[in-house]
């Protein structure tokens, strides 16, 4: 068998012209032989074949009762992270709002009355539309909506596939997997970063710390 | 006086009778024709005298969708393109919009990508072989095909979280690194597949029924196939060499070591006998990738495409409007730029147009499945009717891609 050459394309050159274009292997085209034709032969190693994997490792799961083990990378339906208060880390920036492919996320912004300032008052989330795709989680700057391990989803009716905020959230604990997993994979190229989990206080930048608001007085 | 029955026969002779053609719809919901096809058949007794492939039936309106969502937004659509290799579409996708943007992938990511690409092409191959067998009545190598595509997704669901539509191409790179343990799995699973290969080919190349239900069926010329567009594997085995991967290379394939099989006669058992050799090409290209990734960043380190580190967006406020900049305003500037990529079926292509606005003005997918679905006609026009499955087996169609 000989490699194929193929002539570098040349700036307005689209595609080597068809036909003349390369020298390539031909696959190997065959005629049957005498037991193939005779047919028994091939049919009987075919299901000497199928009787032996009776006696192979079974790779069927038998899900109800078998359950699926998610790690740590699984994308299961996207929760709500809380603070250790149980109010949400979410400042109801609508930033996964904006990004939700399937317009999964509703959220109406709302204001409390700490250094915070703003919490959801309604955050609602589609399951139904819902795509678990983590581009909410990959965008919030917050870490406060995650991929949970949940992959089951039951309901009666289609209200309660409509998840508001008691139904989300969840404590930090039984994230803990997925929090470490986000610090890791998100941290990406920055080898200075800090991977420890956003301070719960709004001003992050230590120049700022004690000091006034910027906007206080407006 | 005479009966009905010679009456009947007074009035039309024998010729006219002959000439009664029974009009046949065959699909939107025939098992055989691999989602959503419909095709008008006109038949004279059991010869196929005429065909009219309907496509439509799976629209949905992702090229117009695409100009009313971000780039980033879209991903999600092109994974239910073909959805037997999602992540293929995305990658191309991924080097449309990169190459407009100017954006440069670091060699890692562009590695992960390649062998993404080549693992995609596998599991969607594995369709092939599992559903083509089963179309002409090969059974048991259904099953075996799944279970070895069950595994590789099962490894895939490690890596991206998701078992199909994963969502996890992003601009300038990949959604997450290829971690050692995901590595050795691969390892393993790519040292075990030419054995798997083997038995495949056992179960059914020999096979006489198979043999002869795909032998000379569905014959197209290497000249038709050129006028017609048909591209990827259906175009190979008529004995046309071009592969895009070659022709015009992209990602690391002008680096890697592998054959492109071409086949002589251009019929169903040819285009059989491409797709399993390139089973094999395709685990060859793997095992080369996976002997030795790059190190390196698998998202591009750039400030004003990529979305920044976390550590950095809970820490300083460049970063965090960066993060609110990236996600609602990102755009490419304006320019038009076409993409090629061969997938599993063919060329797929991104037509893209920009003025600058974060979607697309026009985004026109070239879905190889489309294309090559046009082919059908000339194929099944004048054999036999149970003929017409086989030959969509051996085309091997995707209803997502075609209707788009």
């Amino acid at each position: 068998m000989s490699r194929s050459v193929i002539p570098p394309s040349e700036g307005g050159g689209f595609l080597p012209k068809y036909g003349a274009a390369v020298a390539t292997p031909m696959v190997k085209r065959r005629q049957l032989n005498r037991n193939e034709r005779w047919f028994f032969v091939p049919f009987a190693k075919a299901l000497l074949y199928t009787f032996t994997r009776m006696f192979k490792r079974k790779i069927t799961r038998q899900y109800p009762e078998q359950k699926l083990e998610a790690g740590a990378s699984f994308h299961g339906l996207p929760v709500l992270v809380e603070k250790d208060d149980g109010s949400p880390r979410c400042v109801a920036c609508g930033l996964c709002e904006f990004v939700c492919p399937p317009r999964a996320i509703d959220i109406v912004p709302g204001e409390i009355d700490n250094e915070i300032e703003r919490a959801p008052k309604e955050f609602v989330i589609d399951m139904l539309r819902c795509i678990e795709c983590s581009y909410c989680e990959e965008v919030c700057p917050e870490e406060a909506i995650v991929m949970s391990k949940d992959y089951e989803l039951v309901g009666r009716k289609r209200e309660d596939f409509v998840w508001d905020l008691p139904k989300l959230l969840r404590t930090q604990e039984s994230l803990r997997d997925r929090l470490e997993f986000v610090r890791k994979t998100y941290r990406r190229w920055d080898e200075n970063a800090e991977i420890a989990p956003p301070p719960s206080g709004v001003f992050r930048d230590p120049a700022w710390a004690g000091r006034e608001r910027p906007n206080e007085g407006h | 006086m005479n009966t009905v029955r010679e009456e009947i026969i007074t009035t039309h002779d024998l010729n006219d009778l002959h000439a009664e053609h029974l009009e046949l719809s065959m699909g939107p919901q025939h098992p055989a024709t691999h989602g959503v096809l419909q095709i008008k058949l006109r038949l004279d007794g059991e010869r196929v005298i005429h065909a009219d492939p309907i496509v439509g039936y799976l629209h949905r309106g992702k090229e117009k969708h695409a100009e009313h969502c971000t780039y980033q937004q879209f991903f999600p659509l092109t994974d239910r393109l073909d959805y037997l290799q999602p992540l293929a579409n995305e990658v191309g996708f991924a080097l449309t919009v990169e190459t407009l943007a100017g954006i440069d992938v670091p060699l890692r990511a562009q590695a992960i990508r390649t062998l993404i690409c080549e693992l995609m092409r596998l599991s969607a191959h594995l369709i092939w072989v599992g559903i083509g067998g089963l179309d002409i009545g090969a059974t048991s190598v259904y099953f075996y095909a799944f279970r070895e595509r069950e595994s590789l997704f099962d490894i895939l669901d490690k890596l991206t979280g998701l078992r199909t539509n994963q969502e996890y191409i992003r601009l300038g790179g990949v959604g997450a690194d290829l971690d050692a343990e995901v590595i050795r799995e691969l390892r393993q699973w790519i040292a075990d597949f030419p054995k798997r290969i083997d038995e495949f080919e056992m179960l059914l190349s020999g096979n006489r029924i198979f043999y002869e239900r795909m032998k000379g069926i569905g014959r197209i010329t290497a000249q038709q196939a050129i006028d017609l567009g048909v591209t990827g594997p259906c175009l190979r085995a008529t004995g046309v060499g071009v592969d895009l991967r070659r022709a015009r290379p992209y990602l690391l394939y002008s680096e890697l070591d592998f054959e492109i099989p071409v086949g002589t006669e251009g019929d169903a058992y040819d285009r059989y006998l491409v797709r399993v050799e390139e089973l094999r090409q395709s685990t060859r290209i793997a095992e080369q990738l996976l002997k030795d990734l790059p190190s390196g960043d698998f998202i591009a380190a750039e400030l004003k495409d990529v979305l920044p580190p976390k550590g950095r967006v809970y820490t300083s406020m460049e970063e965090m409007i960066h993060q609110f900049k990236i996600v609602t305003e990102w755009c490419p500037p304006p320019g038009e730029v076409y993409q090629a990529t061969e997938a599993a079926n063919g060329e797929l292509g991104y037509y893209l147009v920009s003025t600058g606005g974060r979607s697309a003005y026009k985004l026109k997918i070239r879905a190889p499945s489309f294309v090559n679905l046009q082919s059908l006609k000339p194929m099944i026009e004048g054999g036999y009717f149970s003929d017409v499955v086989a030959s969509i087996a051996s085309l091997h169609f995707i209803m997502g891609e075609t209707d788009r």
